[in-house]
């Protein structure tokens, strides 16, 4: 028996309205993402690769078309329900980090993890023990100030992952890295993903990567025009940037 | 450019609009109370002057208890002095038609056949008695619209023995008179004292001074040396008995109206520096943000070659905008109060006409007192402007640092959470902006403290003087100190329960070379009715041995326990008697000295001396008892406790529903303009990480409780500050305002005075927050993931 899937998207459409003109950013899309997938989305700029991750983040809304959780439908939840599925169930993860100056690394994993605990007997790991896990075990008291671009991305995949997320989303998130940095980033998202067999979603611009996920998905102009898997997924060292 | 700069400032006040709309409210007030404090004084002022000018009021006055015709020539001749008129004056106990309760009218006699040239009387309504008209009078407007009298009616008085019934023929106003006030009480009281104008020789018949006169008034000569002529004037009165001759300074009138200027003027000084104040910080803080915010926009502007006077002007226009306008708002609105108050005010001074002295002057200083406001709250945000190089400007400003500071040492102990512990970070992290809003909010709780306290106080005095110092429900006031047959007469009068005599003589007290006019009261350890009470109403013992002082008479004095004192009986007779202080009474008066019933005897040097009686009265004789009182001989007036009471009351609720109003809009405007644009630039400033927290998954009001949680704490910070400094603004006023030689108003602050102050600024935040959590609810969460703060 083929595993259920985790998302169940159909016919998904996006239509932005910016006055008189009307800008098409997914044109039915269809798409089921199982647990335990690394899947990573490519696609040219303005191909509606955020437009789909953020709906299936529950930050924003299709014009059309459903889109399943489980057994929750995300496109008839109301506001405080879709805060309720990304408090619960989602791991965001930004090219820009996000994360809150005016608190400490270890807080800013902590506020998170404080929001799940207790919640249908959810289990969050400690705040600690997840920056030790993204190699930041020593900066626990360091504030977003005081970290470089590639440690505040770390502090954000642990903010997103200690709360033992049932997907992780990532929208471009070696964006604003170096190489070097990027890798880093890569692999701890890499490691979440098998440790706990969290569905890791990654846009990237950056072919590459799709050497390390065990399914790529192409966009293009709103269409998935591409949707391969990746039996032998590589490590983030090992791939040729 | 510029023509491009004009547009971008329009496109700026709009997108800043509720922000600025908050400035100008708080700019408003400050200036309508300006205006009207202003304006109100001025218009006082020259009501005054105009006043005094056209009806010659006097410099100098005196009262004596009987002096013949035949002393005027020699006061006339008093070198300094202009012109000198006497006449006959005193109370009378009359029936008012419509008035339960007998009144008091103060008889003032008018030769019908020689004009007067001083105090000239102005009519409002009907005429001036005809000589031989023996029972027409001339009743004043206050007293005739109180008791809504028409011309025709007539008031019932005992006049030398007969009752009679005067005719009110007229209504008149007068400068001595314009604010009619019973000597020794607090508030007017207008139904129950009025002055009435008879012919002269009706005026000397009734009060016993056929062929005399017991009051003096003139005007001195330019130049005159006044002190002297006081002198003078008192060593001619001597031996007719009187308490000294004094000037405008003392004329009861006259200090009520001085003062009310005085004090209009004061606040016209105090609130546009409270409101400006807080308008500059307002200004400061949102052009603030809108400086950081436009940062890359003026780097770059600057790069292409625009002038940074340009700049300055762009972004000085936007402050003053708000100014302005707050300004020309409060300008409008401070008319239209000044206009309001001339209202109320005219049913408590009486001119012939009050007229709003509008006066540019108030406008120009206005303006000012704005722009400096607009440039004292531009000043840091401009100069910031101007010391960033183009280059470093057209890169965004770097998103505010925080490090471990002092205060984590307090995070970790108090606040453990992560959202209290960036609440606090937040705050502590611009202390600077922190105190300063806790103060705009806290300075609304000062305002509603410092205005309304001034109503506990006068409640205060209110039980003490109605409900400790004087239980009698009715005092009979004689005209001369009668023996004891007068209190035996009144316990026969049916219906009375107990009679209590009190005993007051009017007397000069000496010390070294100070001395006052006061009264001496002789105090019985058993009295009910009457007893010496200190500002908060308990009974003080005045022991035996010597005299006690009132407080503020001990320190006119200079004199303290141990001390001995002068007393000189003002009764022409010129006794004096020296007294060891053995006391000194924190009284509400202020000014009497207190002497046991034991030693008032020998120390005055008669039997006897009542000068008043208290009674308790069975409720359900009241009326007859009145009528007795009203036609009883030798009483000069009938005090009826609770209708003074009553009226008291009357005035105190009608001023005090103005002043609450006036306050509440104060002090909203402050605590909610405050929190409005405190908020708005936290808002602001935190959107990107209250919607990266939404993304998070926190919800709207948790966000929201988030930003609201900081300006709870300013207010929870600022509230019982503005509470002290409130508190403080009291202490002051009462230390310059609070003691004058008539009263003492003690400090106190009511329970209801402190929740109000602080109801009003936390509903005022309250209403001023809900169009930010509208926004907060707007939150773009999508923006905030595709820029780079
Ligand atoms: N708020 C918006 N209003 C109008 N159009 C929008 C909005 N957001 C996105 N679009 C349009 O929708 C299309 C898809 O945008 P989307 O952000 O999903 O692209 P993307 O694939 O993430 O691009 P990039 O790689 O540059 O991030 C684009 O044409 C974009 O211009
Ligand atoms: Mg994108």
């Amino acid at each position: 028996m083929p595993p259920e899937p985790l998302f169940h998207a159909r016919d998904l459409t996006k239509v932005y309205r910016m006055g008189e003109v009307e800008v098409p950013a997914l044109r039915g899309v269809n798409l089921d993402l199982f647990p335990g997938e690394f899947v990573v989305i490519l696609g040219p700029s303005g191909s509606g690769k955020s437009t789909l991750l953020n709906i299936l983040g529950g930050l924003d809304a299709p014009t059309s078309g459903t889109v399943t959780f489980r057994d929750h439908v995300l496109t008839q939840a109301d506001e405080g329900a879709l805060t309720q599925y990304r408090r619960e169930h989602v791991g965001f993860v930004f090219q820009f980090y996000n994360l809150i100056p005016s608190l400490t690394a270890v807080e800013n994993v902590a506020l998170v993890t404080s929001l799940v605990e207790g919640a249908h007997g959810h289990v969050p790991a400690d705040p600690a023990e997840t920056l030790a896990l993204v190699g930041l075990g020593e900066r626990l008291d360091a504030f977003p100030a005081q970290l470089s671009g590639g440690e505040q991305q770390r502090v954000a995949i642990a903010r997103a992952v200690a709360k033992r997320p049932d997907v992780l989303l990532c929208d471009e998130p070696t964006g604003a890295l170096d190489v070097e940095t990027g890798k880093l980033v890569l692999a701890a998202l890499q490691r979440a993903n098998q440790e706990f067999g969290t569905l890791t979603v990654v846009i990237t611009h950056n072919a590459s990567v799709a050497g390390m996920a065990n399914r790529v998905l192409r966009l293009r102009s709103g269409a998935i025009i591409g949707d391969e898997r990746n039996p032998t997924p590589t490590t983030p060292e090992a791939l040729v940037w | 450019m510029r023509r491009l700069l004009d547009r971008k400032l329009a496109r700026d006040l709009r997108s800043h609009l509720g922000a600025l709309v908050a400035i100008a409210v708080v700019v408003a007030c400050g200036q309508a109370g300006f205006f009207a404090m202003r304006t109100m004084a001025r218009t006082l002022e020259r009501a005054q002057t105009t006043y005094y000018h056209t009806v010659r009021f006097p410099d100098l006055f005196a009262t004596v208890r009987r002096a013949p015709e035949g002393v005027l020539p020699t006061l006339r001749a008093i070198p300094g002095i202009a012109r000198l008129e006497a006449r006959a004056v005193g109370d009378v106990v009359v029936r008012v038609p419509g008035l339960r309760e007998p009144a008091t009218a103060h008889l003032v006699g008018i030769p019908l056949t020689a004009s007067t040239r001083l105090n000239t009387l102005v009519l409002r309504t009907g005429r001036r008695p005809v000589p031989g008209e023996r029972d027409a009078v001339l009743v004043s407007e206050g007293f005739a619209a109180a008791n809504h009298l028409a011309l025709g009616d007539t008031l019932g008085a005992v006049i030398g023995d007969r009752w009679r019934a005067l005719r009110m023929v007229g209504t008149a106003v007068t400068a001595e008179f314009v604010y009619e006030i019973r000597p020794g009480d607090m508030l007017p009281d207008a139904r129950r004292y009025g002055i009435v104008w008879l012919d002269a020789d009706v005026a000397s018949d009734a009060l016993g001074l056929r062929g005399a006169w017991n009051e003096v008034a003139a005007t001195l000569a330019p130049g005159a040396d006044t002190a002297a002529v006081l002198a003078a004037l008192d060593r001619a009165l001597d031996r007719y008995g009187t308490p000294g001759a004094y000037t405008r300074d003392q004329h009861a009138s006259h200090r009520f109206l001085s003062e009310e200027i005085r004090q209009n003027r004061t606040f016209a000084l105090v609130l546009p520096v409270i409101f400006l104040g807080v308008a500059a910080f307002l200004v400061h803080l949102v052009l603030g943000r809108v400086v950081a915010q436009q940062r890359e926009q003026v780097g770059t502007l600057t790069a292409f070659g625009m002038p940074s006077w340009m700049l300055l002007r762009h972004y000085g226009l936007f402050a003053l905008v708000p100014v302005s306008a707050g300004t020309f708002l409060g300008a409008g609105i401070g008319v239209w109060f000044a206009w309001y108050l001339a209202s109320v005010y005219a049913d408590f001074f009486r001119f012939p006409t009050l007229r709003l002295a509008l006066h540019p002057a108030e406008f120009s200083v206005a303006v000012c007192i704005a722009v400096a406001a607009a440039g004292l709250g531009a000043f840091g945000a401009l100069r910031r402007l101007l010391s960033l190089a183009p280059a470093e400007a057209m890169r965004p400003e770097p998103p505010a640092t925080f490090v471990h500071g002092r205060v984590e040492r307090i995070l970790a102990r108090w606040a453990r959470r992560p959202v209290p512990r960036m609440t606090l970070r937040n705050l502590t992290h611009r202390p600077w902006r922190t105190a300063l809003g806790a103060l705009g909010i806290g300075l609304g709780a000062a305002v509603v403290v410092a205005g309304t306290f001034g109503f506990d106080a006068v409640r205060r005095m209110r039980t003490v003087l109605f409900e400790h110092a004087d239980r009698a429900d009715v005092t009979i006031v004689f005209g001369e100190p009668q023996g004891l047959r007068a209190l035996t007469a009144a316990r026969e009068i049916p219906g009375v329960i107990a009679a209590e005599p009190i005993r007051e003589l009017g007397v000069r007290v000496r010390h070294g070379h100070r001395n006052r006019r006061t009264a001496l009261v002789g105090v019985e350890a058993k009295a009910r009715l009457r007893q010496v009470v200190d500002l908060h109403g308990r009974v003080v013992r005045v022991p035996g041995g010597g005299v006690a002082l009132g407080a503020t008479l001990a320190r006119a004095l200079e004199a303290a326990v141990g001390d001995t004192v002068d007393v000189e009986f003002l009764d022409g007779r010129d006794r004096r008697r020296s007294a060891p202080v053995v006391a000194v009474v924190e009284d509400l008066a202020g000014l009497n000295v207190y002497v046991t019933q034991e030693l008032f005897g020998p120390l005055v040097g008669v039997s006897e001396a009542v000068s008043a009686i208290g009674l308790a009265v069975d409720p359900l004789t009241l009326d007859a008892v009145y009528a007795r009182l009203t036609r009883a001989p030798l009483v000069r007036a009938v005090v009826v406790r609770a209708a003074v009471r009553r009226a008291f009351d009357e005035t105190l609720r009608r001023n005090f529903v103005i002043v609450l109003t006036t306050l509440v809009s104060f002090a909203a405007a402050l605590a909610a303009g405050t929190i409005y644009n405190a908020g708005r630039v936290a808002l602001s400033e935190r959107a990107r990480d209250l919607a990266s927290l939404r993304v998070l998954g926190l919800t709207r009001s948790e966000v929201a409780r988030i930003l609201f949680g900081e300006l709870a704490v300013l207010g929870v910070v600022g509230v019982p500050v503005g509470v002290v400094i409130g508190i403080g603004f009291a202490a002051a006023t009462v230390a310059s305002f609070g003691e004058t030689e008539l009263f003492r108003m003690p400090l106190v602050i009511g329970w209801r005075t402190i929740a109000a102050a602080i109801a009003i600024p936390t509903v005022a935040g309250m209403v001023a927050a809900r169009p930010l959590r509208r926004r907060l609810d707007r939150l773009d969460l999508i923006g905030v993931l595709k820029t780079r703060e």
